[in-house]
C-alpha cells in the first residue's frame, strides 16, 4: 500500500533540503513544489524560516561597509562615497551683502575746492573784498586783502568739517537705506519660513492621521490572524490573463466568514473602472465587493465578515465603477481551491 | 443574495515597498540599493556574525551580499519569497560559502553550527521599529519551540547542515531529526503566521 503524499510535510522537506543544500541556491526555488497547494505552503515554510533571522540581536555594521559598498557600485573600489545626502532644502535668494560701512554709493559731493580757489557763490563776500581797489583807495583795498589772506586757513577747515559733515550724512542714509533693505529682505524670509510651517504641520498631520489609519489596519488583521484557524485561497493569473504578473491571497478566519484579500501587481483603475471580487458557489460567481488600485499603488487589500457558505474558488475580475451582478470582464485572477492552514 | 459590498480601501504595505527598491536597483540605481542596506544591513550582518563569529569576515560578507544584490536584483521573483527572506537567504548563503572555504584552509575542528561568540549589542538605536517588533516576535514564537526542535531548525539554517549532518552531530537517528524538523517547521509557521502574511 503507498504512503499518501501529504502536500505540507513535502512542501516543508523541500525548505529543510533547500537549506542544507550547497549555498548558492539562494533564487529560492524548489522543483519539488509542484502544485499550487505545495507552492503556498513551501512559500509560507520558507518566510517562516527566514524570519529566523529576526531572532538574532542586530549587529550595526562599520560607517566604512557602505562608503565601500557604495564605491565599489561606481567602479572605483578607492573611493569614498559619502553616505546619500538628505534632499538640498530649497534654493535661498543670494544674501543681500551690506554695502561697505565707508561711503555710500551715493552721487559723489562735488570735491572740496582747492584751498586757493573761491567760487563766488560761496565766498562772495570774499571776493568783493578781494576785488582789487582803484587807485582813489589803495590804502583800504589792501588792508581788506590782507585780512582776506589771513582768514584763508580758517575757511579751509570750515570746508572740510562741512565736506565730513555732508559725508557721515550720507553714509548715515545710505546705512539706513540698507538696513531698511535687510528688514524687509528678513521680514519676508519670516513669512516663507511661517508659510512653510504650516505647510510642514499639515503635512505631519496627514501623515499622522494615514499612520493611524494603518496601524487600525494592522490591528484589525492582527485580530484577524489570530484566530484558531484559516484557509487561503492564492490567486494566480490564468492562462491568457492580461495581467500576468499580478497575484493576490484571499485569507479566510476560522469562522469561514471574516476573510482578508491582499492583491499585488495589478494595474491602477482608470476613472470609472474597480476591481471585482467572486465568490465561486458551485461554479456560480456571487460579488464579493470592489477595491481599486490607485494610481502610483502597488497593492490593495479589502475584507469583509461575511462569505457565502459552499465557497470553493475565488476570482477577481476589472468592471465598471459600482461593480456589476455578474462578471462582464475576463479573469484576472483566479483560486479554484483552498490551502487549509 | 450578493454578499454585501465591504469597505475598499487600499494600503501601501512595507513589502510592495521593498519590492520597488530592488527593482530600483535593478534599474541600477544606487540610491535604491544605499536605502536597502540603510533598512536591511543590521539584520544581515546579525546573520552573518551569526555563523561567522565577531570576525571582519561578517562584514566582508556583509558587503559581499549587497553587491551580489545589486548584480543579481533582476533575478528576483516577488512570487518565491519577500524580499526580507531573500536577502536574509542571500546572506546566509555568502557567510556559508565563506565559512566553508575558512575551514577548508584552516581545516580547523570547528563544527558547523556551532555556538558563535555572542554578538556585540548595536551601537547605535534601532531605527526600524518594523525590526524591533518582528525581533519580539520570533523570539517569542522561537522560546515556544521544543529545545530539540529549534535546534534543528537553527543547525539546518545557521549551520547550513543537512538533515544527515543534523543526525551525525546531535547523534539523534535521521528518522528523529526528520520529524523535529517538520514539527519545529509547523510550529514555526503557526507561531509566526501573521509575520509571514505580512511577507507574503
Amino acid at each position: 500500500m503507498s504512503r499518501t503524499v501529504d502536500p505540507e510535510e513535502t512542501a516543508a522537506l523541500a525548505v529543510l533540503a533547500e537549506l542544507g543544500r550547497t549555498p548558492g541556491s539562494e533564487d529560492t526555488r524548489v522543483t519539488s513544489a509542484e502544485d499550487e497547494v505545495e507552492d503556498v505552503l513551501r512559500r509560507l515554510d520558507l518566510e517562516a524560516v527566514g524570519l529566523l533571522a529576526y531572532g538574532l540581536d542586530p549587529v550595526v555594521p562599520g560607517a566604512g561597509v557602505r562608503a565601500e559598498l557604495l564605491a565599489r557600485l561606481s567602479g572605483d573600489d578607492t573611493q569614498e562615497v559619502a553616505p546619500v545626502p538628505p534632499p538640498a532644502p530649497a534654493a535661498e535668494p543670494p544674501p543681500v551683502s551690506p554695502p561697505p560701512r565707508t561711503a555710500p554709493a551715493e552721487p559723489e559731493p562735488a570735491a572740496a575746492p582747492p584751498a586757493t580757489a573761491r567760487p563766488a557763490a560761496i565766498w562772495p563776500e570774499l571776493a568783493a573784498e578781494a576785488k582789487p581797489a582803484g587807485p582813489s583807495a589803495p590804502a583800504p583795498a589792501a588792508a581788506f586783502a590782507e585780512r582776506a589772506a589771513r582768514r584763508r586757513p580758517r575757511a579751509v577747515w570750515a570746508r572740510s568739517l562741512a565736506a565730513v559733515f555732508a559725508l557721515a550724512t550720507l553714509g548715515a542714509a545710505g546705512w539706513g537705506v540698507f538696513l531698511s533693505s535687510e528688514l524687509a529682505s528678513e521680514r519676508g524670509r519670516l513669512a516663507r519660513l511661517e508659510r512653510d510651517l504650516a505647510r510642514s504641520r499639515e503635512e505631519a498631520e496627514a501623515e499622522r492621521e494615514a499612520l493611524a489609519a494603518r496601524l487600525a489596519d494592522l490591528e484589525q488583521r492582527r485580530e484577524f490572524v489570530s484566530g484558531p484557524a484559516q484557509v487561503v485561497f492564492s490567486l494566480r493569473p490564468p492562462a491568457g490573463s492580461p495581467q500576468p504578473l499580478a497575484g493576490a491571497k484571499l485569507w479566510v478566519a476560522g469562522d469561514h466568514q471574516h476573510w482578508q484579500l491582499d492583491a499585488a501587481g495589478l494595474a491602477p483603475c482608470p476613472q470609472g473602472r474597480e476591481y471585482q471580487v467572486w465568490f465561486l458557489v458551485d461554479g456560480v460567481p456571487r460579488s464579493g465587493g470592489r477595491f481599486r488600485i490607485e494610481p502610483g499603488a502597488r497593492s490593495g487589500s479589502l475584507g469583509s465578515a461575511t462569505m457565502p457558505a459552499g465557497t470553493a474558488g475565488v476570482s477577481i475580475t476589472h468592471e465598471r465603477a459600482g461593480g456589476v451582478p455578474i462578471p462582464t470582464g475576463p479573469v484576472l485572477l483566479l483560486a479554484d481551491q483552498a490551502v487549509e492552514l | 443574495m450578493a454578499a454585501p459590498e465591504p469597505e475598499t480601501t487600499a494600503i501601501q504595505l512595507r513589502a510592495t515597498d521593498d519590492l520597488a527598491l530592488v527593482r530600483r536597483v535593478a534599474a541600477r540605481e544606487e540610491a535604491a540599493l544605499a536605502e536597502l542596506y540603510d533598512r536591511y544591513a543590521t539584520l544581515l550582518l546579525a546573520v552573518t556574525r551569526r555563523i561567522l563569529g565577531a570576525t571582519g569576515d561578517a562584514e566582508e560578507v556583509l558587503q559581499e551580499s549587497f553587491f551580489q544584490v545589486w548584480l543579481q536584483a533582476d533575478r528576483y521573483d516577488p512570487s518565491r519569497s519577500s524580499v526580507s527572506t531573500w536577502l536574509v537567504l542571500v546572506a546566509r548563503s555568502r557567510a556559508l560559502d565563506r565559512l566553508r572555504a575558512r575551514r577548508t584552509r584552516e581545516r580547523t575542528a570547528e563544527a558547523a553550527g556551532q555556538e558563535p561568540p555572542p554578538p556585540e549589542p548595536s551601537s547605535g538605536a534601532e531605527s526600524r521599529v518594523l525590526h524591533v517588533e518582528r525581533r519580539r516576535r520570533v523570539r517569542s514564537a522561537l522560546a515556544e519551540l521544543p529545545e530539540e526542535q529549534r535546534e534543528v531548525l537553527e543547525l539546518a539554517f545557521f549551520g547550513g547542515l543537512s538533515q544527515s549532518e543534523i543526525a551525525s552531530r546531535t547523534g539523534a537517528p535521521l528518522g528523529t531529526v526528520k520529524t523535529r524538523a517538520l514539527l519545529g517547521m509547523k510550529k514555526l509557521r503557526q507561531a509566526l503566521r501573521e509575520e509571514v502574511r505580512e511577507l507574503m
